[in-house]
């Protein structure tokens, strides 16, 4: 479960964020989306205790991110849009690596059944190097997924990767959401967050325009006439052009 | 106008425009203080070790000039050494290389003038033009660098002349070379065979020079090596005989117009080292080989080594196959000991325990085996004595090697926040790889200075047992002190990262020089000033043991006092670094 509540980022006189409030709740998709500048990353970075807000508080499975930083991060994983390896790791040892970070004593029991569910067992004793994008890409979702998080934060999780990836992407997704996994979806993918999400959050210069389930959002912006996501974030993000010419 | 001199203009164009915004971008950065403060530290640095030896005035630091009329007399030798030097680089080329021929563009060259409606040799011709930039930029420095040095007289004109007619030989000779091996290899002479036949001559040529020699020169006496001179007109003996004066000619006429000591001898050396150039030229244009495809190569190649040196790695190459672990790591225990882990992998296969152990038993054999005779004591007590020195440099210049795998640390700052990790933890983690590469290290330079001074020693100071306990105790010492050095260019980097950032801010310059004298005199300033509680109280601590007690006891409690303070400072470094860790704002302090 998220809660975020009042969250501000102010960098001197400008502001990224402002008092920003929604939640996810268990088994939620909750897709993220805003034009470029609108405070996604921000978001994402404060909701993960990357970086500290100015204002307002975070909680992770009911855990304060300031004042519990490690209760609130063992709760969490987060997978970067650009898979961030080591080197000189290999997959096993990667799954080793972030097992000592999580303290998972069960690990390797895990790890094989996450690289099984990936379809990465024979890709064990490889290094990133020799691992194509879409592989990087699901390592680095193994590796999030080893300490069993309830929250997973992806920050756009389909960046490079071919249509299969992209498949199987959205069925890890999906079944981390079945499995009572509250998700944050960052993209600027509309169809994916169409297929996948159940709720949607709609930024603009650093504020809320949108909050609620998919079909909230939908009604809300729609006059009565069938809408694509794509019209509704036009017309929520006030891009009138865009979203009269389509 | 041509078609050839519209496109050479518009590569002219290229280049100077791309030049003019470089310093552009240079000298607009100027305006923040980090540059500013740079770029006077490196002119600085620059006019008082180079500039000013360039334009006569040769200070008190410069080697002074030699008596007028011994520069005759030197300058042939020289040219002689020159010439071997450019012998010895010049048979590399046709040994070493492997790889096909390739012009070196950079990728957006590549990008836009391989698809270009360009010729093959109008290719050659704008790298020939482009290399021109760099074989002046060399040239120039070269002049400082060598008129820092020089003891020859001459103009410092005529001097960087020298300089580019040698550069522009050898960057053509070089792109020839490359060509013509490519050719050999569509002839079917493939590496292997190249260098077996390179290899054939060149033992024949000095087989040759040998047998020369053992005829025409006498093997040296003491009395060749009594001086300077001595040794010189030896060598000339050696370098004037045949063949090798004939094999050296060609090379000595290159390397001359740089010993020139006037306009008249520069002109008269000027004129065969020119037709060597043109010779060289025509050599490369009418040599019609493919280069392209390998030329791409290059291209990517030297791109991703840019990106790699840009972000704070030594290579640009991924690993090609997994490394063994030092140790099995759980899954529960110490956090930052899985950085160590990571760490030691990362490092290579022989960063592991049982090499150590290993090289220690060699030094500990190889101390006695040496010490059984006593006539190769004094051996001993040199490998020791450079040991000594080597420990010295390192204590001091390990960090600096070392803090570039620290500087990794800010790109996967956000990726290790998001873990569950107190600061300090991260602190530890990032510091115990190179510490333990670094104490390591130290410590068995350590054991071979103590076995090297230990063993056999009559002095009533300098007792084995003396030097043990002197060993342990610095050996005590050395952990907490490797890791507060550490401390401060980590600290450096997460206070100033823009500061300690350089290679990502574009490439080297000036200021970037600068930048770096600074931060390194920030660094032994700070350094001093920490080691200060340390060295008061072990100070101290000896005049009480001293006191009280024998030497040996007193250099136990010295450096169990000294490596004490250091230890509380090491700790207090890990909690206030690790405070900074969790507080630090990425998007803010990390903006480039």
């Amino acid at each position: 479960m998220i809660e975020v509540s009042h969250l501000s980022k102010r960098y001197g006189e400008f502001t990224a964020v402002h008092d920003l409030s929604f939640s996810v709740r268990p088994g939620e998709v909750m897709g993220l989306v805003g034009p470029n500048g609108a405070g996604k990353t921000t978001t994402l970075r404060c909701a993960t205790g990357i970086i500290p807000a100015t204002t307002g508080t975070v909680k992770l499975c009911g855990i304060d991110i300031v004042e519990d930083p490690i209760g609130a991060k063992g709760q969490m994983a987060f997978v970067p849009d650009e898979p961030r390896l080591f080197d000189y790791l290999t997959v096993w040892q990667h799954l080793n690596f972030m097992a000592r970070l999580y303290g998972v004593s069960d690990w390797a029991e895990r790890g094989e059944r996450i690289l099984a569910n990936l379809e990465m067992s024979d890709k064990k004793q490889l290094l990133p190097g020799e691992l194509s994008r879409g592989m990087k890409q699901k390592l680095a979702i193994a590796c999030g997924l080893l300490h069993q998080p309830k929250v997973v934060i992806f920050d756009e999780p389909l960046t490079g990767l071919d249509p299969g990836g992209i498949r199987r992407m959205k069925e890890v997704m999906r079944g981390l959401a079945r499995d009572g996994v509250a998700l944050i979806l960052s993209s600027h993918l509309l169809s994916l967050l169409e297929e996948v999400c159940t709720h949607l959050l709609i930024l603009k210069n650093g504020e809320k325009v949108a909050d609620g389930s998919v079909a909230e959002v939908h009604s809300r912006f729609s006059d009565g006439s069938e809408l694509s996501l794509e019209d509704v974030f036009f017309r929520a993000t006030g891009d009138t052009e865009s979203a009269t010419q389509r | 106008m041509s078609r050839s001199t519209e496109i050479a203009h518009a590569y002219l164009y290229l280049k100077a425009t791309s030049l003019r915004g470089f310093f552009a971008q240079r000298i607009k950065r100027l305006r923040q203080p980090k540059y500013l403060f740079g770029a006077l530290a490196g002119a600085a640095y620059f006019y008082f070790f180079f500039l000013r030896h360039v334009f006569g005035d040769h200070g008190n630091n410069a080697i002074p000039a030699l008596p007028a009329e011994l520069t005759p007399y030197l300058t042939p030798y020289l040219t002689s050494i020159g010439a071997l030097i450019l012998a010895i680089i010049v048979l590399l080329t046709w040994i070493v290389p492997s790889a096909r021929a390739a012009l070196q563009f950079s990728e957006p060259e590549v990008a836009f003038l391989f698809p270009a409606p360009v010729t093959r040799r109008m290719l050659v011709h704008l790298k020939l033009l482009g290399s021109q930039f760099g074989i002046l930029l060399t040239s120039f420095f070269f002049t400082l660098i060598s008129r820092r040095a020089s003891f020859l007289g001459g103009n410092p004109l005529l001097h960087a002349a020298g300089w580019w007619l040698l550069f522009s030989t050898l960057s053509l000779h070089m792109i020839a070379a490359s060509f013509t091996r490519e050719r050999l290899l569509e002839f079917g002479v493939n590496v292997l065979r190249r260098r077996i036949a390179v290899l054939g001559i060149t033992a024949v040529l000095a087989g040759l020079c040998w047998w020369s020699l053992r005829r025409t020169v006498p093997l040296p006496t003491e009395n060749d090596f009594a001086n300077f001179k001595t040794i010189l007109n030896y060598a000339g003996g050696v370098l004037a005989s045949v063949p090798l004066a004939w094999i050296l000619a060609p090379f000595k006429l290159v390397a001359a117009p740089l010993f020139a000591n006037d306009a008249r001898e520069f002109l008269r050396a000027a004129l065969p080292a020119l037709l060597i150039l043109v010779a060289h030229y025509f050599w490369v244009v009418h040599s019609d080989v493919s280069f392209e495809e390998a030329s791409i190569d290059v291209a990517r190649r030297r791109a991703e080594h840019v990106s790699a040196r840009r972000s704070g790695k030594l290579r640009s190459s991924t690993p090609l196959k997994p490394r063994t672990e030092p140790f099995p790591l759980a899954a529960r225990g110490f956090i930052p000991l899985a950085f160590l882990w990571k760490g030691l992998i990362a490092s290579g296969p022989w960063y592991r325990l049982r090499t150590w152990l290993i090289a220690c038993a060699v030094v500990v054999a190889g101390s006695f085996w040496i010490a059984a005779d006593p006539e190769r004591l004094p051996v001993l007590r040199i490998i020791g004595g450079v040991s000594l020195g080597l420990g010295g440099w390192l204590i001091f210049a390990g960090p600096m090697f070392m803090q570039r795998g620290l500087r990794q640390v800010l790109p996967q700052l956000d990726i290790i926040k998001a873990c569950p990790l107190r600061g300090w933890q991260i602190v530890i983690g990032e510091l115990l790889s190179p510490m333990t590469l670094m104490i390591f290290g130290q410590w068995l330079l350590l054991l071979i200075v103590a076995l090297g001074f230990g063993i056999g020693s009559s002095d009533p100071l300098l007792t084995g047992i003396n030097v043990g306990v002197g060993a342990i105790g610095i050996a005590f010492i050395a952990p907490p002190l490797c890791g507060l050095m550490l401390c401060l260019p980590f600290a450096g980097m997460l206070y100033f990262p823009a500061w300690s950032e350089a290679p990502s801010s574009g490439g080297g310059g000036i200021e970037i020089m600068g930048q770096r004298l600074l931060a390194l005199g920030a660094y032994m300033l700070i350094l001093a000033l920490v080691l200060v509680p340390a060295a008061l109280l072990g100070i101290l601590a000896f005049l009480l043991g001293h006191w009280l007690a024998n030497l040996t006891v007193t250099l136990l409690l010295t450096a169990l006092v000294a490596g004490l303070v250091l230890v509380i400072e090491l700790l207090a470094a890990v909690w206030w670094l690790g405070e900074k860790i969790e507080s630090i704002d990425l998007s803010q302090d990390v903006s480039r």
